[in-house]
C-alpha cells in the first residue's frame, strides 16, 4: 500500500469569497475531519492532481504534514472531491483522518482486464455497469483496484460482484447480485426512413393533463342549441 | 424525434438560463462524453441529427446515451399575423441546456473514434461544446 505525503495549510477564511482569492493563487480550499473538531484547510492544487493522477481519489493513502511544522503527522484519504462543471478543476477537496487500526468504508475503482470473446469475436461491446465498488477494510490494506478478467465473457454473460475475485481483509459491500460487467449486443443499423413521410409528417401533440374537459351536461346543452338554430 | 408523452400545460413561458449545470454534468454511463459549454435550448431536431450522426459515425462499434430531453414547448405566431390574440402555437420542443450538461455519452469506442463522433455530432447542435473523458488509472 503506497503512502503519499501531502502538505497542508491551516486556512482562516472560510466563504466563497476567501475560496474564489485561493484558486485564483493555485490553490483549492479543503477540510479535514473524521477525528476531532473539522479543520478548514488549504492545498497546492498541482499537489492534489499528482496524488490523484492515475488513481481512484479515495484509494490512497495520504500522510498530511502541517507547513508550519505544527500538528504532527496526520494520515488522511481523499473522501470527496469537487469539480467545476464547466472547466473540471478542482475546486474543493475533503479530507477524512483515519485510524490505522479500524475499518473505512472507501470505493475502490473496478477494472477489466484481457478482451472479452463477444467482443472480440462476436462484435459485442463490453459495458461497465458498477465502475467502482465499495468495500470495507483497515485504512492500510485499501486496495488500488481490483481487476475483473473479461476474457470469457461472450455476449449477454454478467459477472457479478460475487464472482470477483476476493481479496484478503477487504470485504465488499455491495449487493452480490449486482451485475459489474456485460457485453452487450451490437447495435442495430438504422433502416432509412421513407424520404417522402420522414420530414412532413407532423408529430402528435402530447396529451394536456390540465385541459378543461367539457361537461356532458355542457354538450348536451350545445346540441341543443344547435338543434334550434336548425 | 423525442417529445413528451403527456404534459400539464401545452404552452410555457421562457425561463432563464441563468448559472451552470448542477446535475447532469458528470459522465454516468459511458466513457466519453459531449459537454456542453454555454447556455441554450437544444431542439429535438438537433438532439436527434446529432444522434443519427453519432450513429452513422460509429456504424455499429459502440454504445450511446442521449442524457438530455426536450420537455419545453416553444411556441411560435403564424407569419403575417397582427401583435396580440394571444400566444401562439406550439411548434417544436427544446432542451433546456446550461454549461457543464452532458448531452451524450458513449462507450465500446477508441478515444481517437469517440472525439471525431462529438465533434460531427456538435455540429449538429446549436451550442459549443467538447468531448470529456473518464479519468482512468
Amino acid at each position: 500500500m503506497e503512502v503519499q505525503e501531502l502538505t497542508i495549510t491551516r486556512r482562516e477564511g472560510t466563504g466563497k469569497e476567501v475560496a474564489k482569492r485561493l484558486r485564483r493563487e493555485g490553490l483549492v480550499p479543503a477540510v479535514l475531519y473524521g477525528v476531532g473538531a473539522p479543520q478548514a484547510l488549504t492545498l497546492r492544487t498541482l499537489d492534489v492532481l499528482k496524488v490523484i493522477h492515475g488513481r481512484g481519489g479515495s484509494t490512497t493513502l495520504l500522510n498530511l504534514k502541517f507547513d508550519d511544522g505544527g500538528g504532527g503527522t496526520r494520515t488522511a484519504i481523499i473522501r470527496d472531491m469537487q469539480f467545476d462543471p464547466v472547466t473540471e478543476k478542482v475546486i474543493h477537496v475533503d479530507l477524512q483522518e483515519v485510524s490505522m487500526d479500524r475499518a473505512i468504508t472507501v470505493g475502490v475503482p473496478v477494472f477489466p482486464q484481457g478482451e472479452a470473446e463477444g467482443v472480440k469475436e462476436q462484435a459485442g461491446i463490453l459495458e461497465m455497469i458498477l465502475r467502482e465498488v465499495q468495500v470495507s477494510c483497515l485504512p492500510g490494506q485499501i486496495p488500488e483496484r481490483i481487476t475483473v478478467d473479461v476474457s470469457a465473457l461472450k455476449i449477454g454473460d454478467v459477472i457479478t460482484v460475487s464472482m470477483l475475485a476476493p481479496l484478503e481483509g477487504v470485504r465488499i459491500l455491495n449487493d452480490p447480485g449486482q451485475a459489474v460487467v456485460t457485453v452487450s449486443p451490437p447495435m442495430a443499423e438504422e433502416v432509412a426512413a421513407p424520404a417522402a413521410a420522414a420530414p412532413e409528417a407532423q408529430p402528435a401533440e402530447p396529451e394536456v393533463l390540465t385541459e378543461r374537459k367539457p361537461k356532458p351536461e355542457e354538450v348536451e346543452e350545445k346540441a341543443e342549441e344547435k338543434e334550434r338554430k336548425k | 424525434m423525442l417529445m413528451p408523452k403527456r404534459v400539464k400545460y401545452r404552452k410555457a413561458q421562457r425561463g432563464r438560463m441563468k448559472g451552470v449545470a448542477v446535475r447532469g454534468s458528470t459522465l454516468a454511463f459511458g466513457d466519453y462524453g459531449l459537454k456542453a459549454l454555454e447556455p441554450g435550448w437544444v431542439s429535438n431536431r438537433q438532439i436527434e441529427a446529432a444522434r443519427v450522426s453519432l450513429a452513422r459515425s460509429l456504424k455499429r462499434g459502440g454504445k450511446i446515451w442521449i442524457r438530455v430531453f426536450p420537455d419545453k414547448p416553444v411556441t411560435k405566431k403564424p407569419a403575417e399575423t397582427r401583435m396580440g390574440k394571444g400566444k401562439g402555437n406550439p411548434e417544436f420542443w427544446v432542451a433546456v441546456v446550461k454549461p457543464g450538461r452532458i448531452l451524450y455519452e458513449m462507450e465500446g469506442v477508441t478515444e481517437v473514434e469517440a472525439r471525431e463522433s462529438f465533434r460531427l455530432a456538435g455540429q449538429k447542435l446549436g451550442i459549443a461544446t467538447k468531448c470529456v473523458t473518464r479519468t482512468r488509472g
